[in-house]
């Protein structure tokens, strides 16, 4: 008699029931896929940011080499160039740099060879002005009238090398996360259709007493919400665990590479959304999946 | 209400289970569908309660032809026909009380809607406390009972029943009897399959017999 006193269910039960719809693997296809999702939406957020920072230090500076030129004395084009440069729109500031600062720029490729024998060249340190556009090449052309034998670098060579190649590896990451989302999707395809299959008798109990294809594919597709937000969390969580275990880890020159394991604030809104996305994408899909099903088989 | 004419049905090419079966079933009124085993009873529900659609023949429900309705009509015609199925078909994770009230969920009710309605039709059946016990606790007389429930907590107006009495005592199946009189007393057109004459004797109803796929109609005497 103890069954009779069988409680009443705290929610009503789920119309299919939770087990033998393969439902286990999928979570763990699902967590997998959000993992690999979060790591390459952290390179890509990382790649774009470590760019933004390359490109603001470098384009915040410029400098203007001066090399000696026969009949004139490189002290006389240094303050020459200096005049040119301070008389110049878009220049906040121009700093000529000491032989000993030259000679600390050479040391990576010199060494410690004594370089008083060799023609150093002299440079001057160019601070740009943000808030005023600078109009190089009417520099260039001024500064080589008053001194023949100086160069303006604003660095867009390496610039332009550096935005091209962190967009290429924000495209490849974007690419790759519409391949890791094509691939979810085709899982809970499966998932859907599988637990369906297995679930074949209450379909068909649903079916004659007139539940509708789309009460049906309502009780599916909020299993898959759930099952797919949960999935999402757990490789949002395994992702933060081994960005954490790396930043612990690293102390040598690839701490260069912080900034794509450890993202800011901001980036973490958009990993948070790796989890909404796995949920939306499982439920969408089931939703398509089980209404196609329903509609070969009702 | 519910018409049938020159109906004929086979499964993907097999021979022809039924054959040029016609009849016409009174709205109110209480009928049997006798036969051996193997005589085609299942099929035929089976075409009546929309589960299968016939190879040949027309077969017209509530002043609808079944062939013309599109297959997003069918859950709307379907809620109008409450079924006992002869293996009751009760979902196993569900308590008594949830798989009596599965047509009143479907409709989207929320429970607080429907809650005294299923107590009270499981009272009726003399399940009211066994409510939220799940079928495999369940005797077999009792899950058919939750079955009957089930057909007619939506109250529908049509009641189908297969084999109800084949798998309890003859003092259950007297009782379940009972219950269909009074549902049919009420205003419910009942079809009832079975192969239990005494069943048939008793209730002095009309009965359509079939065998071997066609159908020829007997006992006269109109249930009152």
């Amino acid at each position: 008699m103890e069954l009779n006193e069988a409680a009443r269910p705290a929610r009503p039960t789920p119309l299919f029931p939770r087990r033998g719809g393969g439902e286990g693997a999928l979570f763990g296809v699902m967590a997998i896929m959000s993992f690999l999702a979060c790591l390459t939406l952290a390179l890509a957020l990382g790649a774009a940011r470590l760019a933004e920072t390359w490109e603001r230090g470098l384009t915040g500076q410029a400098t203007v080499q001066i090399l000696e030129t026969p009949g004139i004395a490189l002290e006389v084009q240094v303050t020459a160039a200096l005049e040119v440069l301070n008389a110049t729109p878009g220049i906040a500031s121009a700093r000529v740099m000491s032989a000993a600062e030259s000679a600390e720029l050479l040391k990576p490729w010199l060494g410690d060879a004594d370089l008083s024998a060799v023609p150093v060249p002299a440079l001057i340190a160019v601070t740009l002005d943000p808030a005023r556009p600078l109009d190089a090449d009417a520099l260039r052309a001024r500064l080589s009238a008053a001194a023949p034998g100086a160069s303006f670098d604003d660095h867009s060579r390496w610039n332009a090398g550096l935005t091209a190649a962190s967009s290429a590896i924000g495209w490849g990451a974007y690419a790759i996360l519409a391949l890791i989302a094509l691939a979810a999707s085709a899982s809970v395809v499966f998932a859907a259709r599988a637990a369906l299959q297995a679930h074949r008798d209450v379909v068909d109990v649903l079916h004659m007493t007139g539940a509708r294809a789309a009460f049906i594919a309502r009780e599916v597709q909020w299993r898959f919400f759930m099952l797919g937000g949960w999935a999402g969390l757990a490789g949002l969580a395994g992702a933060a665990a081994l960005a954490g275990a790396a930043l612990l880890a690293a102390d040598g020159p690839e701490a260069a590479f912080l900034p794509m394991l450890a993202p800011p604030w901001r980036d973490l809104v958009w990993l948070a959304a790796v989890p909404a996305a796995a949920a939306a994408i499982a439920m969408t899909t089931a939703r398509l999946a089980v209404s196609g099903f329903l509609a070969r088989t009702a | 209400m519910i018409r049938f004419e020159n109906v004929a049905m086979r499964y993907d090419g097999g021979p022809e289970i039924l054959r040029d079966v016609s009849f016409e079933l009174e709205p109110g009124s209480l009928t049997f569908l006798t036969g051996p085993s193997g005589a085609g009873k299942t099929t035929l529900l089976k075409l009546v309660f929309l589960s299968e659609r016939p190879v040949r023949g027309a077969i017209s429900m509530f002043g609808k032809d079944v062939a013309r309705l599109r297959r997003g009509a069918l859950p709307a015609l379907r809620r109008q026909i409450g079924v006992v199925f002869q293996d009751f078909r009760l979902l196993d994770h569900l308590t008594a009380f949830e798989n009596v009230a599965l047509p009143l969920r479907i409709q989207g009710m929320p429970e607080r809607a429907y809650r005294e309605d299923v107590e009270e039709i499981l009272n009726w059946v003399g399940l009211g406390e066994r409510m939220h016990a799940r079928p495999a606790t369940l005797s077999g007389g009792e899950k058919q009972r939750i079955a009957i429930a089930r057909a007619v907590v939506a109250r529908p107006p049509v009641l189908v029943a297969d084999e109800p009495t084949g798998s309890i005592d003859p003092e259950m199946g007297a009782r379940l009897m009972r219950l269909f009189v009074e549902l049919n007393k009420l205003g419910t057109t009942v079809l009832i399959a079975t192969h239990d004459r005494s069943l048939v004797d008793n209730a002095k109803a009309r009965e359509l017999r079939l065998f071997a796929g066609r159908i020829s109609q007997a006992g006269g005497a109109r249930w009152s």
